[in-house]
């Protein structure tokens, strides 16, 4: 259960969100998706997911779970698919994206023959379709190459710093976020506990280490 | 803004993919075998009294017959309509922008792919019942009014189901499974899984349903031992059905098996021969019963080719997916 939350990701930023098992990240991400009607507002490029559903949804890109996939459809079919929910007929930019993470070669195989990093890749690819403002990835690169996942994080980071996108990641790789994401936040029990920017990030990474501040924000000890 | 309904393009692209797959599923071989068994079985007992009264009284009251397919058609497309509503935001399309007038168009379509192995399922009873009965007149128009009622049924059902279905507790037969008071061997766990498997996939509301449509289906006035009859049998298909389907689960998801140095005959004997047994058991007490209460002896061979149908099924399924063997 997610208490009062107040959360802006503007274009341009990278936001990580961290926190113990149970702690509200899925939450958190569903109701970005409009998966949980709650009490509250959810604006996703100024537009409300409550009132207009359809033209907020058009500007969200959210990765989908490898298990959600259809099995019996091919990569291609289901990149096809997605494309025309955005009235799109090809998505080349996402097509080239595939090359380099060693997909491009599989996309007409049947998802059901691919391994859980492939299905990964093509959950997250599937959410870059149509210049999302904002993308929403939960633990979307567990069970990828390190090859694929440097593509892919490349790839994001250089998406927000052309102000293209905001992301949110909820993720429990800290090394992930302390070397890529420009904020981090930290959910337990569904409340904010902690909070640091890209400086403080920084700090972190160079001292104690972002273990040791997560369990200290969340009240727990380490040995 | 979207200009294709990608929901319907999905689900086409899926059914055409699941079509040309589906004549290989080892499930669909299994089911045209059992039919034809049935079929056998129906001539070998022709011409059955019980099963000439269905289908005079079916005839003899057209509206009743209707009325009875048409409802539980829309029940069944009530149910489906609903629960797709309820699983749609956690879909691989839950989050992108697809209009309500789109999703219905889908779930349309989905609805009638969904209703055809109920149709396919009903004129294989009808096509059972017809050659037990010994006569084949009526069988035309039977088989209009079972497809002219599912059609109905079916766009009523999904025409009235715009709700999502709520959250439901846990099924009657899983909660009715005790908790674990001791750790028992692993041997044990192995020849009890397919067993627990079957129990907890059973659906006590589908069987119920069944069950109503053929006591609904009786003609009025049909004798006490006819009736046990067709309930004692449909009650040890169904009893040998889910045994079999736990079965087939387990074995279709005995993979996680390959890591350890089973083996192979040991573990197909632990997997199967509790399952086997009981089906022969559930068989056998069928048999005898039918015997007592006056129905025709060739009943009990046909519960003992049940068995033996059921033993081949398993039989082939673990061929198909031995965990002892490396993956090819």
């Amino acid at each position: 259960m997610l208490h009062a939350l107040d959360l802006r990701v503007p274009r341009g930023e990278w936001l990580g969100v961290l926190g113990p098992n149970g702690s509200g990240k899925s939450t958190l991400l569903d109701c970005l998706a409009g998966r949980h009607a709650g009490e509250g507002t959810i604006l996703i490029d100024g537009v409300s997911l409550a009132d207009e559903p359809m033209r907020a949804r058009a500007r969200l890109g959210y990765a989908v779970a490898p298990e959600s996939l259809p099995p019996v459809l091919s990569g291609r079919e289901c990149l096809a698919v997605h494309a025309a929910a955005r009235g799109l007929d090809a998505e080349a930019q996402v097509l080239e994206l595939a090359g380099p993470l060693r997909l491009a070669a599989r996309l007409d195989d049947p998802v059901a023959t691919y391994s859980y990093g492939m299905r990964q890749k093509l959950g997250v690819l599937l959410a870059l379709i149509g210049e999302p403002a904002l993308i929403v990835l939960d633990e979307s690169f567990n069970g990828l190459d390190p090859a694929s996942s440097l593509v892919l994080k490349r790839h994001l980071r250089a998406r927000v710093d052309a102000g293209r996108c905001g992301i949110v990641l909820a993720t429990h790789a800290l090394d992930i976020v302390e070397r890529w994401v420009d904020r981090a936040v930290v959910l337990h029990a569904g409340r904010f506990v902690g909070e640091w920017d890209r400086v403080a990030l920084d700090a972190l990474r160079d001292g104690v280490g972002l273990e040791v501040a997560m369990a200290e924000a969340i009240g727990d000890r380490i040995g | 803004m979207p200009t294709a309904n990608a929901a319907l393009m999905a689900r086409r692209l899926e059914d055409r993919r699941r079509w040309r797959n589906g004549w290989r599923r080892p499930a669909v071989v299994a089911a045209a075998a059992g039919l034809l068994l049935a079929l056998a079985a129906a001539a070998l007992l022709a011409p059955v009294a019980g099963a000439r009264g269905l289908i005079d009284s079916a005839l003899a009251q057209p509206e009743r017959s209707l009325g009875l397919v048409v409802l539980l058609a829309g029940l069944r497309a009530l149910r489906l309509r609903r629960h797709w509503l309820a699983e749609r935001p956690r879909s691989w399309l839950g989050v992108l922008p697809i209009a309500p007038a789109q999703a219905a168009r889908a779930d349309a379509w989905r609805l009638a792919g969904a209703q055809l192995p109920v149709l396919a399922a009903a004129l294989a009873g009808l096509a059972i019942a017809t050659v037990a009965s010994g006569n084949a007149q009526g069988t035309a128009p039977l088989a209009a009014l079972i497809g002219a009622g599912i059609v109905v049924g079916s766009v009523a059902g999904g025409l009235l189901g715009r709700r999502p279905a709520a959250p439901r507790a846990a099924r009657a037969l899983r909660a009715a499974v005790p908790p674990a008071v001791r750790v028992a061997s692993g041997w044990t766990v192995l020849a009890t899984w397919p067993l627990r498997q079957a129990r907890a996939q059973a659906d006590p509301g589908l069987h119920a349903r069944v069950f109503g449509a053929l006591l609904l289906a009786l003609p009025i006035g049909s004798a006490i031992a006819d009736i046990l009859a067709l309930l004692l049998g449909l009650a040890g298909v169904l009893a040998a059905t889910e045994c079999l389907r736990g079965l087939l689960a387990v074995l279709r998801g005995a993979g996680w098996l390959r890591s350890a140095a089973f083996a192979p005959r040991r573990l197909a004997f632990a997997l199967i021969m509790p399952t086997l047994a009981l089906v022969t058991g559930i068989a056998a007490a069928t048999g005898c019963a039918l015997a007592a209460i006056a129905a025709p002896p060739e009943a009990a061979i046909i519960a003992l080719g049940g068995s033996l149908f059921a033993a081949a099924v398993a039989i082939a399924a673990w061929r198909l997916h031995d965990p002892t063997r490396p993956v090819r």
